[in-house]
């Protein structure tokens, strides 16, 4: 990408802990939990060892493309229509999950809190930062989330040990849930709570040191399946499986549990506030992506014109769900499937191609 | 007799009204105006013929009508030779007894080349043996005993040394003239810090005199590594300012912006620091302080050795020290003359402090009107139970309290000094107490609001203390329409333009975002003495190490001994 904003490695990571919280604030652990029952936590560390084999063929695919993401290796490989189609795949990937996730918040917020205000007003309430944010570019977003970081990953830990309390060990087994083969086998399609590596693909070029880049892509791994587990599990040992199973966020469900003595009982708001921090965070980052995602391939100057009419389209399919429900079964029977073959197969494909075509350019070119 | 008959007449005929009155023209300045401001020429050289340089002085200094202007003609006597003369200087501005002892005695007077020891005698005839001298260079050496004296060619130059309580003079046939520095001007004592107070630090604070300033700073630091420039800015007013850094730390590049800055302001003219802050900070659209502003000299060394740059103005007791992170202005002077321990304990009070002023009627708002779970049931109780007589919703409730606070702050500067403080307090409390008795407003509410004020005055920097004062409404407004979501959705949008911004190419949120090295780098908490062994990576300074990884020497050598011993 042709930008000059550089991030380190910190800010880096703090973008992808950012993405798995808010996957997880969003309900994926639920959904994992739904399809594996209480062999979700063993599915996730198998899933997490087969993220980091995964990592460590990507990293050595992108080592020849210096400076260059997903779009530049397409590009390479096939020219200019491999590229505005892998920009296509991926800016409609970026815009569903913006799309999917202010709705499902601003949903769920309106369910808890705000009956009596209009969605539309929740979701502008939301889109509106995340649009200033992307006017003062990547340093601003990465900035702010690194600040707010540390408070959304201790809300996460203190979820989990005071909620702890309420823990049933017990609830974790059996621990092949519906058996070996559903759990390592036909539920490798829960894959796709690992799309963080999917933003691996186009913030490599915005890195300061690109040496950083294996470093960072396995952190954010581990990062990913542990935040993943832990999220399981505390959901598995305070509630049985079948309980949560139409709820619209879990992790909410647990804050309803902690309560310090008879003064505080009720503490969930606090949670709450800090989980829009980092969903804003989360959705100023994909905003910012689309962006240079369209800059790139239609070749603009700036990004500065094309936010609003972005963020109106985000908005308006925000809009286009009918309730949660819908936005629960849209993820599962579409989004889910699309990012996952998109970032594990199709992008993997296109780079082991690209690696293999820059192999064969280099001999040529040491045998002349 | 006569003064009935007015009356009368006043009473029952008509008289026209004769009102004085006086209206500016619309046009900024007459024509004959803009004619008379052409014809001052500030680069004028200085001519050879003393009568030129006395009209264009008279000229430029508007001598006729001027009545503090001093323009004193008289001749020198050099090897026999006369030379009409002109000092000029300004009444006031001057010191009298050093013109008269140490200018005109001198000039006036006889000089070893036209006494009487040069006479000679031969074969009877009595004679002068006369040397051929260089007038400028005679003058210079031997008739002005003065440590400074400067040689100028430009009537610009003159009226600026003038303006600043020097002296000219002016000799016949010489086209250029001596400034001499004859200051001799009233102005305020070193005094106590006073909005800037501390138990254990200095007790010196910046004054008005730029000189004065200039040499507390050199005398603290004792270096010759601190390089104390001289500008000017202001087409008019040119007042004089003074970047102070050391040559040896501070980074050549920020020393190089901060000069092309200040060299870079077409104003006519500036009266404070202030001004100048406005003029050279990065980003005026944000309220936020960009640049730290203090009175007391120690702060200011501190961050010169720390490889900052310290801006000083002539007619300002502030320095201005660039470039200023967020942290520096949660900093009190205080927190390094304490033991880490104690300086720590006070940051983490004025980091609740902060949040406190800028979120609790935000927050208490977007609780009340969305979160009232949040709030435990027997407080909930008591809250509506003191709610129940006020027929205000919260939200009015709560402005006309914040807003009568301010008042109360504001009307409090402004009252005579002995009283002020007085008023302010008994304002606030009868204010409080009778707006509950009149179910105003709720108890509950008078406790947020006090609190609120409280905490922002534990904030030790003025300007960010405004800024949380403004945002503070903006977050209550915030918390009306959304509650928390409101209040989280502000707060994004401040942190991100914030972690934007930068102060003179460093970042606003340094060493937090982008993140540094903590552990070589000045964090909001500070480490013990000992262990400050790094200057701010964020400053890339000359040199990043401050003291050695064992500065405690006497330490290591008596475990030596010991062990030696052993």
């Amino acid at each position: 990408m042709n930008s000059i904003e550089k991030i380190g490695k910190f800010e880096v990571i703090a973008l992808f802990i950012t993405i798995i919280s808010n996957n997880i604030i969003i309900n994926i652990s639920t959904i994992i939990v739904n399809n594996s029952s209480t062999g979700a936590w063993l599915n996730i560390i198998y899933l997490t060892l087969i993220c980091l084999v995964f990592i460590f063929f990507i990293c050595k695919f992108f080592k020849p493309f210096i400076n260059s993401d997903i779009l530049d290796v397409s590009e390479f490989l096939g020219g200019k229509i491999l590229k505005t189609i892998m920009s296509i795949l991926y800016v409609a990937l970026f815009i569903i999950s913006s799309a999917t996730c202010i709705r499902y918040f601003s949903n769920s917020l309106k369910l808890i809190y705000f009956n009596y205000t209009p969605l539309v007003f929740l979701i502008l309430l939301m889109i509106i930062p995340v649009v200033i944010a992307n006017r003062y570019g990547l340093k601003g977003i990465s900035g702010a989330n690194l600040i707010f970081l540390p408070v959304a990953v201790f809300s996460i830990i203190t979820l989990f040990f005071t909620a702890s309390q309420d823990f049933v060990w017990e609830r974790l087994f059996p621990a092949l849930g519906y058996g070996a083969k559903e759990t390592f086998l036909l539920q490798i399609t829960n894959i796709f709570a690992f799309d963080v590596i999917g933003y691996l693909y186009f913030l490599k070029p915005f890195l300061k040191k690109e040496t950083d880049f294996k470093k960072i892509s396995i952190i954010a791994v581990i990062l990913c399946g542990l935040y993943l587990l832990l999220s399981i599990i505390s959901l598995l040992m305070s509630f049985s499986f079948i309980m949560q199973t139409d709820e619209t966020l879990s992790l909410y469900l647990l804050t309803r549990l902690i309560s310090f003595g008879n003064f505080l009982q009720r503490v969930d708001a606090i949670f709450i506030f800090i989980w829009i921090l980092t969903i804003l965070s989360y959705l100023s980052l994909n905003l910012f992506i689309i962006t240079q995602i369209i800059k790139k391939t239609i070749n603009l100057k700036s990004t500065a014109q094309i936010i609003y009419p972005i963020a109106v389209f985000i908005f308006s399919i925000g809009l286009l769900f009918k309730n949660i429900m819908s936005i629960k079964l849209f993820i599962s029977n579409f989004y889910n499937i699309y990012s996952a073959i998109l970032i594990f197969i199709i992008s993997f494909i296109i780079l082991l191609l690209a690696y293999i075509k820059k192999k064969k350019k280099q001999g040529v070119k040491n045998e002349i | 007799m006569s003064n009935l008959k007015d009356k009368l007449k006043e009473l029952f005929l008509y008289v026209p009204t004769e009102k004085y009155d006086f209206i500016l023209s619309e046009n900024n300045a007459t024509p004959n105006d803009k004619d008379l401001s052409t014809t001052f020429l500030p680069d004028a050289e200085i001519f050879s013929s003393l009568a030129k340089n006395y009209d264009y002085l008279k000229v430029q200094y508007n001598s006729l009508i001027n009545s503090d202007i001093i323009l004193r003609p008289f001749v020198i006597n050099i090897c026999g030779k006369t030379y009409n003369a002109l000092l000029i200087g300004i009444d006031g501005m001057i010191s009298s007894p050093l013109v008269n002892n140490f200018l005109l005695r001198p000039l006036m007077g006889t000089n070893s080349c036209n006494n009487n020891k040069n006479l000679r005698t031969k074969n009877g005839i009595e004679f002068k043996k006369i040397k051929k001298v260089n007038v400028a260079d005679y003058i210079f050496d031997k008739l002005l005993p003065q440590n400074t004296v400067k040689k100028v060619s430009k009537f610009s130059e003159v009226s600026n040394s003038v303006n600043s309580g020097d002296c000219a003079l002016f000799v016949d046939t010489l086209n250029i003239a001596f400034v001499v520095d004859v200051k001799g001007f009233e102005s305020r004592g070193i005094d106590s810090p006073k909005n800037e107070i501390v138990v254990r630090g200095s007790q010196e604070a910046f004054v008005e005199k730029l000189r004065t300033n200039t040499s507390i700073l050199r005398r603290l630091i004792n270096s010759p590594e601190l390089i104390i420039e001289n500008s000017s800015i202001g087409n008019i007013s040119e007042t004089k300012i003074a970047i102070c850094y050391m040559k040896n730390i501070a980074n050549s590049s920020l020393i190089a912006e901060v000069k092309y800055r200040l060299n870079n302001i077409d104003v006519d003219y500036i009266i404070s620091s202030g001004n100048v802050e406005q003029l050279i900070q990065d980003n005026s659209k944000v309220a936020f302080p960009q640049m730290i502003s203090t009175e007391r000299p120690d702060k200011a060394v501190n961050h010169l050795l720390e490889g900052r740059i310290a801006i000083l103005v002539n007619g300002s007791p502030y320095c201005l020290i660039v470039p200023g992170v967020f942290i520096d202005f949660l900093s009190s002077p205080e927190d390094l003359n304490l033991k880490h321990q104690y300086s720590n304990l006070l940051k983490i009070i004025r980091f609740i402090a902060t949040f406190i002023t800028l979120f609790l009627p935000g927050v208490y708002v977007a609780i009340m009107y969305y979160h009232t779970e949040l709030v435990p049931t027997p407080l909930l109780f008591t809250i509506a139970a003191s709610r129940n007589s006020v027929p205000f919703p919260i939200i009015f409730e709560i402005l006309l309290m914040e807003i009568s606070f301010e008042l109360i702050r504001e009307a409090g500067l402004r009252i005579p000094t002995p009283i002020g403080p007085t008023i302010g307090i008994i304002g606030a409390l009868v204010l409080g107490d009778a707006a509950v008795s009149a179910n105003l407003v709720s108890p509950v509410l008078i406790v947020i609001v006090a609190l609120t004020g409280l905490c922002s005055f534990a904030i030790p920097d003025f300007s960010l203390n405004f800024t949380f004062r403004i945002y503070k409404f903006l977050y209550i407004f915030l918390g009306y329409i959304a509650g928390l979501l409101g209040i989280a959705a502000g707060l994004f949008v401040q942190v991100t333009i914030l972690c934007n911004l930068r102060s003179f190419g460093a970042s606003y949120f340094a060493p937090y975002a982008p993140m540094t090295n903590l552990k070589t780098s000045v964090s909001y908490f500070i480490h013990p003495i000992w262990k400050r062994e790094h200057r701010s990576d964020f400053l890339n300074t000359k040199r990043p190490i401050e003291q050695p990884h064992i500065s405690m020497k006497w330490h290591m050598e008596k475990n030596d001994n010991k062990n030696q011993k052993g």
